[in-house]
């Protein structure tokens, strides 16, 4: 039953990470602006074709 | 203040190749100018500027700005958030503001750079971000909790149970602390100005079970509620934010345009001899101006030009018919120029013109403004005095059976009996209710207005601009036919020199016909009655012609030749053609529709008798004031307007209500905007309210239902944390369908416009 405790140990350090990288993403302004990045993804390709 | 400016252009023109001497000249000049800087951008971020732009739809929009922007000098940082049509922008040092937003503009899309709004916008950037990070933990912490708890219902028990349970409650512990912490500021706020809240019961119930919970898992033994708990905080958090989002993402329209700071004066230069644009706040007592035509005065001040001139003053007294000013006549703010110039000598600026001071006094009654309680919280008061009270007469009761059990299961119904379910379909239904207006051009600026909505009794209607379009135009040729080429000549050259408003509404409405030329002998003007004058030895007249003038909204008009009527024509404001319908549907659902106009008392009993508004409730000549005081008498009242004139009754009203074209001190003022023409869409508005109160009402019946099978299971001694852990999320989720499948009425309305969008 040992690796049991190892295995909760992970998840939690698992949760703990996961939520930190969040926390920073969310203060930087990651998702303050969900509509523009979707077109901005499209748009970078059309900017490609014509540099090409 | 002139030797300032003066240095300003020489260094300006030396830097960007003299913009105001270009033939081309930059609109957004002004922009480069340091009294700019002040107004437009923050002290902390003095490179930032915000610009409003309007008609970006679609990423090859969005691709055009970028293009464009790249290659612009200067440039550090730009970004365009398209979801609030805002674009920031972060220049260098010598970078400049002005040709960033020509730019743009030239690109095909609407620039107004946005006043800095004492960092409100970024106030509620930080909220949100904050509301996202404590929905994100709660997340992360209840979905771990679940892991945990599902081997505890499933018979965890012994040295690997107890572990689980602290482990649990080490999950629960940022969610108590930190993602539970908005429904403390409310309550708290609620505890303090004594208001009932929904929050309340909410966090008696999280606080008191966190303490139970931890007792027994103190003790090592009892019912441990930390995955019931920390779910509901998540739920709630959740729907929470998704009101917040609709909210924002509607209002961010009508609030920015209250922003706008399209504010701008030409300068007049003496010596210099031309003009230069310059934010109006910069403008002193003394200064000299120049309005062009249609364009809005933008202060109050003295007539210089010695030609009389044409003045619509509609947006301040509500009135359609043009004014005449002659040299020194008062001009006023916000009032708009007919006539193709206008030298004004400044008199008042910003909050000292007669707009200014109602606008002062407009933020005053907003602030005084007292909030509708909501019934789900009102309810909640209710719900939290027979909670306590039940709670309390049971465990006196039971006080005496069984000590500890009575604690239990009274402590157990307190958290049962939390109104979680309700306090989670109230926003989402409210959301719901808002992205369905705002799809139909109705923008709410609070979801409380819903529920407002069903307890108004009068409707008050402005009736220029709203009811009506709000120019002086021709409406149609009576006969049913429009005069012939030569006529329409003769008409327009007889009343080529005249100042007379209808004179003008035939030059303007022809001015770009091609019609013969005619010479007119020995022209007459007399003042009041008409023009009149020789053609090929007719006698022509243009003059009122009262035979037909009776059954007629505006004024009728006569073309005669040797006294006999050749033509007439209906000139006056155009009044919408929905109007009159929803008017009548209106008064059919029983409210009383009232008509406040400053308008003179003819053409409001035209208006009105046409609209099917009884005379006693059309009320002539209200000035912004009056208006005002008629809202005060009557309290319930939903006030439909649009100018200046009516943003100071509309602040103090029940609800107001500001039609398409509104200035921006009404879309301050407003609770709802409606970005369609007309006022068809207010009967819609109404009866959206009205299914939402419906809607919350079962809801309400629904969530009382379960909270009352619950408390009972609670006191009988049927419950435990499992049972608490199903039946929670199981009635929230019953609540939540209810709300998202809305009424019948709804969902009708709701499929006729699919087709179409």
């Amino acid at each position: 039953m040992n690796i049991l405790w190892l295995m909760i140990l992970f998840t939690i350090f698992l949760v703990l990470i996961f939520v930190v990288v969040f926390i920073v993403a969310a203060r930087a302004g990651q998702f303050d602006d969900l509509v523009t990045p979707a077109h901005k993804a499209i748009m970078d390709d059309e900017l490609d074709k014509e540099n090409n | 203040m002139n030797v300032n400016v003066q240095q300003e252009t020489s260094a300006l023109g030396s830097s960007m190749g003299n913009p105001i001497d270009s033939p081309t000249e930059n609109p957004y000049s002004y922009l480069d100018l340091p009294s700019s800087k002040e107004i437009f951008t923050s002290s902390h971020q003095p490179n930032e500027m915000k610009f409003y732009v309007e008609g970006v739809h679609c990423s090859r929009c969005l691709s055009k700005i970028e293009k464009a922007s790249h290659s612009f000098p200067g440039l550090e940082n730009i970004h365009f958030d398209m979801s609030r049509n805002i674009l920031t922008s972060k220049l260098k040092a010598d970078g400049s503001f002005a040709q960033l937003a020509q730019t743009i503009s030239q690109l095909g899309f609407k620039v107004s750079p946005l006043k800095s709004q004492d960092q409100g916008l970024d106030q509620q950037k930080k909220a949100n971000r904050r509301l996202l990070i404590q929905l994100a933990v709660a997340g992360a912490c209840t979905g771990n909790i679940m892991l945990y708890s599902v081997s505890l219902y499933s018979g965890a028990d012994g040295e690997v149970g107890r572990a689980f349970e602290w482990i649990s409650f080490l999950l629960f512990l940022p969610v108590i602390l930190f993602s539970a912490w908005p429904f403390y500021q409310t309550t708290w706020a609620a505890l303090k100005n004594k208001k009932p809240s929904i929050d309340l019961p909410i966090v008696f119930a999280l606080l008191l079970g966190t303490l139970l919970s931890f007792y027994h898992l103190l003790i090592g033994s009892g019912d441990i509620y930390f995955d019931s708990l920390a779910s509901l905080v998540f739920l709630l958090l959740a729907a929470r934010m998704t009101l917040r989002q609709i909210q924002q993402r509607y209002l961010s329209t009508s609030y920015l345009k209250s922003f706008l700071g399209e504010s701008v004066a030409r300068l007049w230069q003496k010596d210099l001899n031309k003009t230069l644009l310059v934010p109006i706040e910069s403008l002193k007592p003394g200064d000299t101006i120049l309005v062009l035509q249609n364009e809005k005065l933008p202060v109050d001040g003295w007539q210089l030009t010695t030609a009389p001139t044409l003045i619509n003053p509609s947006i301040l007294t509500g009135e359609s018919y043009p004014k005449k000013n002659l040299e020194n006549d008062k001009c006023y703010a916000g009032t708009q120029l007919l006539s193709e110039k206008l030298l004004l000598q400044v008199d008042q600026v910003g909050e000292n013109t007669r707009m200014g001071q109602i606008f002062t006094q407009m933020e005053k009654e907003l602030q005084s403004k007292t909030p509708l309680i909501q019934l789900t919280d009102r309810l909640a008061h209710y719900f939290v005095l027979s909670v306590i009270l039940i709670g309390s007469l049971f465990f006196l009761y039971y006080f005496s059976i069984d000590m500890e059990e009575a604690i239990r299961r009274s402590l157990a119904l307190v958290i049962l009996a939390c109104p979680c379910a309700l306090a989670l379909a109230t926003p989402l239904t409210h959301s719901l209710g808002l992205s369905w207006a705002a799809k139909r051009g109705i923008y709410i600026k609070n979801a409380n207005i819903l529920e407002k909505l069903n307890q108004i009794q009068n409707i008050a209607f402005d009736k220029t601009g709203t009811l009506t379009q709000g120019q002086f135009q021709i409406l149609r040729w009576l006969q049913d036919h429009e005069p012939t080429d030569l006529d329409l000549a003769i008409l327009l050259e007889l009343e080529k020199n005249s100042e007379h408003p209808v004179a003008q509404v035939f030059k303007k409405t022809y001015h770009q016909r091609v019609l013969p030329t005619v010479t007119i002998q020995n022209p007459r003007e007399v003042v009041g009655e008409g023009v009149s004058g020789y053609y090929q030895k007719d006698f022509y007249e243009v003059k009122a012609s009262p035979e037909l003038g009776s059954q007629q909204i505006g004024t009728v008009v006569g073309l005669y030749k040797n006294h006999q009527l050749l033509y007439s024509v209906e000139l006056g404001d155009y009044v919408f053609p929905d109007s009159a319908k929803t008017i009548h549907q209106l008064q059919q659902e029983s409210h009383n529709v009232v008509l406040l106009s400053g308008d003179s008392p003819t053409s409001v009993r035209k208006v009105a008798q046409a609209l099917g508004i009884p005379p006693s409730q059309a009320f002539a000549g209200q000035t912004p004031e009056s208006k005002y005081q008629w809202i005060l008498k009557h309290p319930q009242t939903m006030l439909v307007g649009d100018g200046a004139n009516d943003s100071l009754a509309m602040a103090s009203s029940f609800c107001g209500v500001a039609a398409k074209g509104s200035l921006e001190s009404s879309l301050k003022a407003c609770d709802v905007y409606l970005d369609n023409p007309g006022v068809g869409s207010v009967t819609e508005l109404i009866h959206l309210s009205q299914e939402t109160l419906k809607i919350i009402k079962r809801n309400l019946a629904l969530s009382l239902f379960y909270n009352i099978s619950a408390g009972a299971a609670a006191l009988l001694g049927y419950v435990n944390p499992l049972v608490a852990a199903i039946l929670m999320p199981v009635s929230s989720v019953t609540v939540l369908l209810s709300s998202i499948w809305g009424t019948q009425k709804l969902r009708k309305m709701r499929k006729k416009e699919s087709p179409s969008s």
